[in-house]
């Protein structure tokens, strides 16, 4: 590859990686795992700069999306998993906010956690999410449905987006 | 109260500024050609086995095998081998020529391998196999459907018409392959419910001789009316009965331009293949009859083996005055039937040798020539197979070193691991290209 090439990857890093860091702690609750997957991203990305070094950036969230979760794959072995989560933080203040919503997210499961994500964080549609990961619609539905059942849990205090939540609220079916 | 992505931007904007991260560029440019690198190692593997898969199925190939050189004279080879289901037949890579010897094989198709046995040629000339595709070839379970020319240069068949209804061993008429040229005759019997054959024979070279049965429907059900053996030379457009072949006699041998017919005990005829006109009666006492008798080309001796059990000795003599004097040409009971004569002084047998013991198998027995003088045996093929037919002009001349035919690879078997291959390179170079870390 060229030095334009180059050129152009490190402007496009260096415009967009805080936006892909925070999206990435979301997807990993972990300021170091989020540094790691963005660079995982970006190398990742290289080999295909030429393809899509004039709107890369769907391409390396689809990668930051997909690898988050197999990362989780690859690690769960030598991961517990716990009904309980360590700390509860109380619901009083921004920072007690946070770190009860960091938490109920780290309860859900990677692809939980990044459905939610893309679909709350992100604004993508279903289809659009379903597309990113790499799943079934249907998939991408149940994954919200179950992940936002378990975010009330944990949050009472949790509102939703109505326009965003109409179809993942829906009751599940019998 | 906020909104989940509210509050999600909210956690999001709490990560630390993001320090410099030099250098992902090269390692891209790293990871690329990693990827690049095992692309190629699972390639060239497949690659390799690709070619490995290839050279063993060519070396198996009928071409990877080099045929004898051609004699300038057919000759029987020294000994037959079983050949592969997955040979080539006469259709795809044309006629064999002379022929030496016919035996039989089930013939593997994409379904697998069939349980009715086809006929497998054996040159005389190159000692090469190849299956004999002989049209409408009645699909019997045995190998009567078949008779193979005393020269080798036809084979006499029973073939059923596309379409026939007929089933078990019921064919529609007579046919005669030319095993040089490839050239089909045929021949429609009379008869919409088809016929039962009982003997096919070459009366010579150039006769093609047949008893028969035609299948009838009466009122008490369906049977069978005997017919008139019939006899086609092959310098005729078609078969003619033999008209004067006594209706009292069945057909159990011939020789050239004879047929010999028998009451089913002791008593046989001669008769010709013109008009089946007795030309000379004997008679061989025996209480418990005798196996089907082989006629010398004179006519002037016969070679048989008792009736009572096989395997039996056999017996020579003169077939004038009648009664036949027989007399005793080999003293051990090791020969499991007379087959032809080879010369005057000769006649071909499936004989198992002394040293086998009491371990008597039709499938351990050689076919040998004995001399009805001496009773000195030569053991011509080897381990001969029990359904061979040999060409039995051949009988008398000095037999050739054989060559082992070719064992194809079943093609199925050769499918299946190509497509394995790929299968497999694929699995790796997907699991590769995702596990390989930048």
């Amino acid at each position: 590859m060229s030095d334009p090439d180059q050129h152009g990857f490190e402007e496009f890093v260096a415009a967009r990686r805080p936006a892909l860091l925070r999206t990435a702690y979301l997807l990993t609750g972990s300021h170091a795992d989020a540094e790691d997957l963005v660079q995982l991203a970006l190398v990742k990305t290289v080999p295909h700069w030429g393809r899509i070094a004039d709107r890369p950036e769907p391409y390396v969230r689809q990668v930051l999306a997909r690898e988050s979760v197999s990362r989780w794959r690859r690690r769960r072995w030598r991961e517990t998993s716990t009904e309980v989560l360590p700390e509860r933080p109380s619901a009083s203040g921004d920072l007690d906010s946070r770190l009860a919503l960091r938490a109920a997210l780290g309860s859900l499961a990677p692809r939980q956690r990044a459905v939610i994500v893309l679909r709350y964080y992100e604004d993508l549609t279903e289809k659009e999410t379903a597309s990113v990961l790499g799943i079934a619609l249907g998939t991408v539905k149940s994954q919200a449905r179950d992940g936002l059942a378990k975010l009330r849990a944990l949050l009472p205090d949790l509102e939703l987006d109505e326009s965003v939540t109409s179809a993942a609220a829906a009751p599940r079916p019998r | 109260m906020t909104t989940l992505h509210d509050r999600l931007v909210d956690l999001a904007e709490a990560v630390p500024v993001a320090l410099p991260a030099p250098g992902l560029w090269d390692r891209g440019l790293r990871y690329r050609r990693r990827r690049q690198v095992g692309t190629a190692v699972v390639l060239a593997v497949a690659v390799a086995a690709f070619a490995a898969l290839g050279s063993i199925t060519w070396l198996r190939s009928p071409q990877a095998v080099e045929p004898a050189p051609a004699s300038s004279e057919p000759a029987l080879p020294n000994r037959l081998f079983v050949p592969s289901p997955w040979l080539p037949g006469t259709r795809d890579a044309g006629p064999l020529g002379t022929l030496a010897a016919v035996v039989s094989s089930g013939r593997g198709s994409w379904s697998g391998i069939s349980e009715q046995l086809a006929p497998v040629g054996v040159s005389g000339v190159t000692g090469e196999y190849r299956f004999l595709d002989l049209p409408g070839l009645v699909p019997e379970p045995g190998f009567g459907s078949w008779a193979l020319a005393p020269d080798g240069e036809h084979v006499a068949y029973l073939y059923r018409e596309d379409g026939a209804d007929l089933s078990g061993g019921l064919a529609s008429g007579l046919a005669v392959y030319d095993t040089s040229t490839g050239d089909l005759r045929r021949h429609r019997l009379p008869g919409d419910r088809g016929i039962l054959a009982n003997k096919l024979l070459w009366a010579g070279d150039d006769t093609v001789v047949l008893s028969y049965g035609t299948v009838l429907s009466t009122d008490e059900g369906i049977g069978t009316e005997i017919g008139t053996p019939l006899a086609w030379h092959l310098d005729e457009s078609e078969p003619h009965s033999l008209t004067g072949f006594p209706r009292n006699r069945s057909l159990v041998g011939a020789g050239p331009g004879f047929v010999v017919g028998t009451n089913d005990t002791d008593r046989f005829v001669i008769a010709d293949t013109t008009t089946g006109a007795v030309r000379r009666e004997f008679r061989m006492d025996g209480k418990n009859g005798w196996f089907p008798p082989a006629v010398a080309d004179t006519q002037a001796q016969v070679a048989v083996m008792p009736g009572n059990r096989t395997p039996n000795w056999v017996l020579a003599g003169a077939t004038a005055p009648s009664p036949v004097q027989l007399h005793k040409v080999t003293q051990a009971r090791l020969t499991f039937a007379v087959l032809a004569w080879a010369d005057d002084q000769h006649v071909a047998v499936r004989q198992q040798q002394a040293e086998a013991g009491e371990r008597f198998d039709v499938a351990l027995s050689d076919l040998a020539l004995v001399d009805v003088a001496t009773g000195d045996s030569t053991v011509v093929l080897h381990d001969a197979p029990s359904d061979v037919q040999v060409a039995a002009d051949l009988l008398g001349q000095p037999t050739v070193e054989a060559v082992e035919p070719p064992h194809p690879l079943d093609p199925r078997r050769v499918a299946c691991l190509g497509v394995g291959i790929v299968l497999v390179a694929g699995w790796v170079l997907i699991l590769w290209r995702r596990r390989v870390r930048p």
